[in-house]
């Protein structure tokens, strides 16, 4: 369905045998991937498959030890951050990460940090620019009666549309989404998981969410990525991935080096 | 600290049992050594005022000094006084002029020592020099962060008096000499205060900026500065309030203010004057307790 | 609306009266040539250039060595009769071993007390004090250890209102009487806390201890007061560097004892 578009060639995400380790002896083994673009796709596996570690290299925030990340076509070590990233690459975390301390307004409108020069931010922190984004933005997240309010005062999972809203106003070409509801009860779970998916798919974004809850990657998203002692466990469109399967990767007791099912290319 | 948090984010499979276990031992161990050398400080510290420095508790509570004290109390009350300066208008107005000079010299110290922690307190920060914050970390970074150090220890270590005492050397007696003494003071305890605000930010949503394109300047103003605005301006109306407690003793040396008339009296024996001025100095102290608890209530 | 400006910009506007503020009192000074003598200028420089070249000689560092003692001697004196005080006042102050009717009233009077012990400056004390008694050794230790006796015993007091409730319903249904629940209970759980105050404190008490030279106490700041009077500056730094010393040893105790106490 995006194959229309004009730059078709060139795959969202291309991951070339990257490895990656830290001191506690814990890594990613060769890995590869590759995510076309307009993909909803949702990464499983237990805690401490490498999840966190895999979105962090494709936000281009950690460098692998070796092996190739590319891009949007670009080499990830060529994409400095700042303007060139974060038109291409947007991230949520578990934690929000949003400046407490500001108005909702501000932290929505941090989306545009890379398009304005230092005097516009400075400027907009008193009158506030491209205010129309903003307000737009939390109207699709629902929140535009709390654009004023001090962020610190939001639930979270108001909290978690605020981030929302400013990757709204962001307009990445790819989200990357590290547990974005496992904070949250699981109606707002659900409420979250379901704008999330349908703004990327309505702004033809690429989509990249590590879960908890494989309930929800099989629900919202179309393709299922499982990562296992930082090496792909399975790699399936979400129609082919059966319980049994699932079932062996969170089974830890036996089957402790498991081989990989199924590799997708 | 920092380092571990995050490498503690990435790998939580970490082996955590014998450093947990270490950590109580040399834990208990500080503890157990530091109340030892408390104990022995201070039986070293009385044993030394009753012999060689020759106090004596006897010679202290005897029925001489009860009567001196019972005198002074007198005398400050006005007893026996023909007009006691606390009952009269002159007097007051007096009193209340230098009140309110006392006012201009702790707003103007506050003032000198919060510029002054302004400009110095990003470099001061640990997580700005070894670049845990902000990405880059330099050799001069430490340079700066060392010198800038040391110069919050020094002034905080010398009383305002003392620096008070130094600085009216060069500036002629008035408001200003006291309120620099109290600033530079002032200047060291909240650079130290507030380069561990600074150092306890949490990154994340400063980073989180980051891969929404923020350059440093924006990050500083989007994530740094609103996150320590409040808890500066909680410490500075905190440390106006002990500026003005002291600005009293600065003006003992000359400094201006309340102090210079206190010390004046002091020395003609017009106690009843004394008593008056500490009326005001309470009057004042209350004031700005007030003031700053109120204005405190609006940041929070 | 305007309701929602004042919401929004809080911060900024409580910035602006800040500002405002150091303007108004920036106009107090008469900023011409009259506010610096007409050596100061000369006196500022000399001043600095001693900054680095401070006297190190082996009498004058056997001097300050003897001084950093002293103060530091009446400085711990005067923490420990504070810290008596403290636990006394601020016990009852925190209302803790009193119930029923006369509760509150204990409270406000002890809690007033401490507020008059700390409302007047460790030195005015020093000086009421040598103007009834004359100078004495127990001058200075009263002086300081009243003021700080006052602060102490009212943080001391707002901790024990502090402490969690459960542990204290447990040990009262297990028939502990008041003072029992005291030692028991609040003064160990309060303990951590008030340690690393009470380190904190002796930090400012080696200061207040340095100005006790006011009213004639030997010691660091004795010897700075004579030193520049004899306009001696490369030993006033000498004995800066002393007290800076001192303070940091104190400072460096009690970030490691701080460590130690905290989980």
């Amino acid at each position: 369905m995006n194959g229309v578009k004009k730059n078709t060639v060139a795959p969202m995400f291309q991951l070339n045998n990257i490895t990656k380790s830290f001191g506690g002896g814990f890594s990613l083994s060769p890995l590869s991937l590759v995510i076309q673009k307009g993909e909803t796709v949702a990464l499983v596996g237990p805690s401490g498959s490498g999840k966190t570690t895999l979105l962090n290299i494709m936000a281009n925030i950690i460098r692998p030890d070796s092996g190739q990340v590319i891009i949007d076509g670009v080499p990830a070590q060529k994409l400095r951050p700042g303007r060139e990233l974060s038109r291409r690459v947007g991230m949520v975390h578990q934690q929000f990460d949003l400046v407490d301390q500001l108005p909702v307004i501000h932290n929505v409108l941090a989306g545009r940090l890379g398009e304005w020069g230092l005097g516009r931010s400075l400027l907009s922190l008193f009158i506030p620019q491209d205010k129309h984004l903003a307000v737009h933005a939390l109207e699709r997240v629902g929140l535009s009666a709390k654009i004023y309010q001090r962020t610190a005062y939001l639930s979270g999972g108001e909290q978690q549309r605020v981030a929302l809203a400013r990757l709204l106003v962001q307009r990445p070409a790819a989200i990357l989404a590290d547990e974005p509801v496992s904070s949250l009860d699981p109606a707002r779970a659900e409420d979250l998981l379901r704008m999330l998916v349908g703004f990327a798919r309505e702004d033809e974004q690429t989509l990249v969410a590590s879960l908890h809850s494989v309930d929800y990657a099989r629900r919202y998203f179309s393709r299922l990525i499982a990562l296992r002692d930082g090496a792909v466990y399975f790699d399936l469109p979400v129609s082919a991935v059966d319980d049994g399967t699932l079932a062996r990767l969170y089974d830890l007791g036996e089957d402790a080096n498991g081989e990989a099912i199924c590799q997708n290319p | 600290m920092r380092v571990h948090q995050q490498v503690a984010d990435l790998a939580p499979h970490s082996t955590g049992s014998i450093v947990i276990k270490g950590c109580i031992w040399q834990r208990l161990n500080v503890v157990r050594v530091s109340i030892l050398m408390m104990v022995l400080l201070v039986t070293a510290s009385w044993i030394f005022l009753f012999t060689l420095e020759g106090a004596s508790l006897s010679g202290y509570f005897s029925a001489k000094n009860l009567y001196h004290a019972k005198e002074l109390l007198g005398n400050m009350l006005g007893l026996g006084a023909e007009t006691p300066a606390f009952l009269d208008m002159t007097s007051w107005h007096k009193a209340l002029a230098l009140t309110y000079e006392t006012m201009q010299m702790s707003v103007l110290a506050i003032g000198f020592a919060g510029i002054g922690m302004l400009i110095t307190v990003l470099p001061a920060a640990r997580t700005v020099a070894d670049g845990s914050l902000t990405l880059t970390s330099t050799w001069y970074g430490w340079l700066v962060f060392g010198t800038v150090r040391f110069l919050y220890i020094l002034s905080r270590a010398v009383p305002e008096l003392v620096w008070a005492m130094i600085i009216v050397f060069m500036f002629k007696p008035g408001i200003l000499p006291g309120a620099i003494a109290l600033g530079l003071h002032n200047f060291g305890i909240l650079g130290k205060l507030c380069a561990e605000v600074v150092e306890d930010l949490d990154w994340r949503p400063v980073r989180s900026l980051r891969s929404s394109g923020a350059s440093w300047w924006q990050m500083l103003f989007y994530g740094v500065l609103p996150t320590v605005t409040p808890k500066f301006l909680t410490y500075l109306l905190y440390r106006w309030e002990v500026i003005i407690r002291t600005t009293i003793i600065v003006g003992f040396v000359g400094a201006g203010g309340l102090g210079q008339q206190f010390k004046l009296s002091m020395s003609w024996l017009h106690y009843t004057e004394i008593t008056l001025l500490l009326i005001c100095y309470f009057l004042l102290v209350v004031l700005a307790d007030a003031t700053s608890g109120l204005l405190r209530r609006f940041v929070q | 609306m305007a309701r929602q400006f004042v919401k929004t910009h809080d911060r900024a506007i409580l910035t602006v009266i800040l500002v405002a503020a150091f303007a108004w009192s920036l106009s107090a000074v008469p900023w011409d040539s009259t506010v610096i003598h007409a050596g100061g200028k000369a006196a500022i420089l000399q001043m600095l250039k001693a900054m680095v070249r401070p006297d190190l000689s082996p009498e004058t560092l056997k001097l300050a060595l003897v001084s950093s003692w002293r103060t530091l001697a009446y400085a711990v004196a005067g923490m420990s009769l504070a810290i008596a005080i403290a636990l006394v006042f601020g016990v009852l102050a925190a209302g803790i071993l009193v119930t029923g009717r006369g509760r509150l009233a204990v409270m406000g009077f002890f809690r007033g007390v401490l507020g008059f012990m700390r409302a007047i400056h460790e030195l005015v004390w020093a000086w009421l004090f040598v103007a009834a008694t004359g100078l004495s050794p127990l001058t200075a230790v009263f002086a300081l250890a009243i003021p700080y006796g006052g602060t102490l015993g009212r943080i001391l007091a707002d901790m024990l209102n502090d402490v969690p409730p459960e542990p204290i319903r447990a040990l009262r249904a297990s028939g502990a009487g008041k003072l029992q629940l005291l030692f028991y209970g609040y003064l160990p759980m309060a303990m951590a806390d008030m340690t690393s105050y009470i380190m904190y404190r002796l930090e400012c008490a080696i200061r207040s201890a340095t100005i006790m030279s006011f009213v004639g106490l030997g010691g660091l700041g004795y010897q700075i007061h004579l030193s520049l009077q004899d306009l001696h500056y490369n030993q006033v730094w000498t004995f800066i560097f002393f007290l800076t010393a001192l303070v940091m040893l104190v400072d460096l105790w009690s970030n490691q004892l701080r460590r130690g106490l905290v989980p």
